[in-house]
């Protein structure tokens, strides 16, 4: 199930928003000097696998804990903002792209069967195909959308949390899978 | 059917509910044990409980019922029920959960800072849950009759006297557990008749179910009808008549029945010859087994089947969030991870109970016509388990349908009752305890004078109003609160009353016009297609004129503590403390 949902980059809000140079003394990715390989600009990776954001964390030097990174985000309002502007357009692009995918196979199906009326009568295994479709092949479908948006979901909160924490504060909760 | 073992199934259901509840009782200690279950309930049985708590009458019956008279359209009543569980996790889960907000309108306070909205917001839930509820209540009269011979409002006060005593007395954490509990049940009592069902058709040499004739009598049949029925006969029948027909008395007189309308009074028995075909309800109209078998085609005379079927997907799929009982459960969830698993368990969980409705649906036909001519076709999971079986066999599963019926209103029931006493205690009653339970009874008596007032809509078709002034009104409210910066409160309020307000109404119209024809019976009553587009475009309108009034810091606050993983948000921070439920307003 890789719709036009597929799992995408998270946007790193110290790039998209430079114009507006927000303060961020800390959280500055540092001398861009190991971190290229990964920290490319968006639009050269086009292919929508994810990889793992690590960099800030590899360089951080500082050792913060994820709660001092929110408590930044207070202390610096502009900065927080920002952070939490692209944890919400992931969290949004993702939600939207999986309602995407549903808004097209159960709105087209109707569709599908006004437009062919063929559809209607046909059989698979004895059974209608409205009658499967409706009422057994749709459920599976809906769980693995479930499913789906749950795993990336949880993946784009952690990438937020290894975002604001350095390498010697792990992400306490989280383990690494879904179930 | 065999009252003693169905009064039985109800008696061992509102044991185990009480007994649950008492027990809950000792658990619950504090105000906030009674609201939210302290937030401590684990993913699997907190997702039996919103099971439980969702699969309502409209799932239980209803669906069964509306697939047997109208076709496979209906299907998109289930698929809807569950869709709606997705797109709730898609746009809501979490962020809800993290909010802090224990209800609707605490979510619209909390989020707008606004106490207008949050008063239309509590009217609303009480709108919803009494549509809701009133369904539900008929549903027991129903399925009490059915069982019993009992009258049509033995079974709804029945149930509402046990729920709002479960409700008033336990709260919310024996709510959690009568619901884990009433969820297995239901899938039990749907599960194994179902069974027996299919192994009962096959057994009769599995009659086609797309044939190109109206369904007839298999065998010589006896319809008794418990109410008044008026029905149209298509091809002229001899029958067999004690008691009244067409205003005449017969005691075994046999009665040349020729086309036309004919009423019957309650307590006729009428005997059918068999292959006879099978007179309607007046208002349904016959349908051959291949038109009703096909997607679109109007079956059971339904207008505009197309603009229906994706109006009912749009209520489902966006009402499910507004729904007030399966919002306030999301609370329970001790994080906003843990409200995300437990939605999806919730999805695993439906998709397994909404296979079997379906084989009711179908099997119905050939095996119960007379349910399309008593009109009772919500009946079909109550009758058809003592068809499967000659003697004892059918009965006792007949006894556990009728369990999982009542465990299906006494579950959803308590749920609205508990989430509307929540808004009523929180908003009128200062969030005591005392108050909770003041509120359950103004919660259930309004919806069991409606239902034992009136003669209602099929099951699930009532439910599915509901769902539509829930999409129209909650679900703008909750997904452009969480996810637009931009909403206002004007917004917001205008949105709601418009929403909520055209939906509302277009329900009333409908329950006192009764079914009609044309395109506008079919725009009132499927109105979410038009209404949920309308309270959208007032929210956003109304926001974009109104964005002087938006205060960047305190959205800023609120994005913040709905958006951020708790790993983040917890601990000692200067973030705004996840306030308690009730501790807002004392």
């Amino acid at each position: 199930m890789t719709g036009p949902s597929g799992p995408r980059r998270p946007v790193r809000p110290q790039q998209r928003q430079q114009p507006k140079s927000p303060p961020r003394p800390r959280q500055q990715p540092g001398p861009p000097e190991k971190a290229e390989p990964q920290e490319g600009p968006p639009a050269a990776q086009p292919a929508p696998r994810r990889v793992a954001v690590s960099a800030p964390r590899r360089h951080r030097t500082g050792g913060y804990s994820a709660r001092a990174g929110a408590a930044d985000l207070h202390a610096q309002p502009r900065l927080g903002q920002l952070y939490v502007r692209s944890l919400v357009r992931n969290q949004l692009r993702l939600s939207l792209g999986v309602l995407a995918v549903l808004a097209a196979v159960l709105g087209g199906l109707p569709a599908a069967f006004a437009l062919l009326p063929g559809l209607r009568t046909a059989e698979v295994a004895g059974i209608r195909l409205p009658w499967l479709l409706l009422g057994v092949v749709a459920y599976p479908l809906l769980v693995g959308g479930a499913y789906f948006h749950v795993r990336h979901a949880e993946r784009v909160e952690r990438d937020f949390t290894d975002l604001l924490g350095g390498p010697d504060a792990p992400p306490p909760a989280p383990p690494r899978d879904a179930r | 059917m065999n009252p003693g073992l169905g009064l039985a199934a109800l008696a061992v259901v509102l044991v185990a509910t009480v007994a649950f509840g008492v027990y809950g009782l000792r658990l619950s200690r504090g105000t906030s044990d009674f609201y939210v279950a302290s937030r401590e309930v684990s993913p699997l049985w907190n997702a039996s409980a919103i099971g439980g708590e969702y699969l309502s009458a409209a799932s239980f019956l209803g669906v069964a019922g509306l697939v047997m008279a109208y076709g496979v359209d209906m299907l998109a009543y289930p698929v809807g029920y569950t869709a709606g569980y997705l797109v709730l996790l898609l746009l809501v889960a979490a962020p809800l959960r993290r909010s802090g907000a224990y209800t609707l309108p605490d979510f619209a306070e909390e989020r707008l800072g606004s106490l207008a909205v949050r008063r239309v917001a509590g009217v609303l839930v009480a709108v919803i849950a009494w549509l809701y509820l009133v369904p539900q209540l008929q549903g027991a009269g129903l399925t009490l009759q059915t069982v019993t011979g009992a009258p049509r409002w033995a079974g709804a006060v029945v149930v509402a006297v046990v729920v709002v005593g479960v409700a008033a007395a336990g709260g919310m954490r024996s709510v959690t557990l009568v619901q884990g509990f009433q969820f297995w049940l239901k899938l039990t009592a749907i599960a194994v008749p179902a069974l027996f069902l299919v192994m009962a058709w096959h057994s009769a040499g599995a009659p086609a179910l797309t044939g190109p004739d109206i369904p007839r009598f298999e065998r010589t049949t006896v319809v008794s009808l418990q109410d008044p029925v008026r029905f149209d006969v298509t091809r002229p029948v001899t029958v067999t008549v004690s008691g009244s027909l067409d205003g005449t008395v017969y005691a075994g007189g046999r009665v040349r029945l020729g086309d036309g309308g004919h009423t019957a009074a309650a307590g006729t028995d009428l005997t059918f010859p068999r292959g006879a075909a099978v007179p309607h309800k007046h208002g349904l109209a016959p349908s051959s087994g291949a038109r009703w078998a096909n997607p679109l085609s109007g079956a059971g005379g339904r207008s505009h089947p197309l603009y229906a079927l994706y109006s009912i997907l749009l209520a489902t799929l966006l009402g499910t969030m507004g729904l007030p009982h399966v919002l306030v459960r999301f609370y329970t969830n001790p994080d906003g991870r843990a409200a995300r698993r437990t939605t999806l368990l919730v999805l695993v969980l439906l998709s397994g109970f909404y296979l079997l409705p379906t084989v009711y649906g179908a099997l119905g036909r050939v095996m119960a016509p007379q349910l399309l001519l008593t009109g009772q076709t919500d009946t079909a999971v109550l009758v058809l388990p003592q068809l499967t079986q000659a003697g004892e066999g059918g009965r006792l599963l007949a006894a556990l349908a009728t369990a999982g019926a009542f465990a299906a209103f006494v579950s959803t029931a308590s749920g609205l009752t508990v989430s509307v006493a929540g808004v009523v205690s929180q908003d009128l009653l200062r969030g005591s305890t005392r108050g909770f339970r003041w509120a359950s009874l103004v919660a259930g008596i309004p919806p069991l004078v409606m239902a034992t007032a009136t003669d209602g809509l099929p099951v699930a078709d009532a439910i599915g109003l509901a769902f539509a002034v829930a999409a129209s009104s909650f679900c703008p409210l909750l997904v452009l609160g969480i996810w637009w910066r931009g909403l206002t409160d004007l917004g917001a309020l205008l949105g709601l009353v418009a929403g909520g307000g055209l939906a509302a109404a277009a329900v009333v119209l409908t329950s006192v016009r009764g079914p009609g024809r044309g395109w506008s019976a079919a725009l009132l009553e499927q109105p979410a297609a038009w209404t949920v587009p309308v309270a959208f475009a007032v929210m956003i309108t109304v926001s974009l004129l109104t964005r002087h009034r938006l205060s960047p810091a305190a959205v800023d606050r609120v994005m913040l503590r709905m958006h951020l993983p708790e790993e983040v948000a917890s601990g000692d921070l200067p973030l705004p403390a996840v306030r308690p439920p009730t501790a807002g307003r004392t």
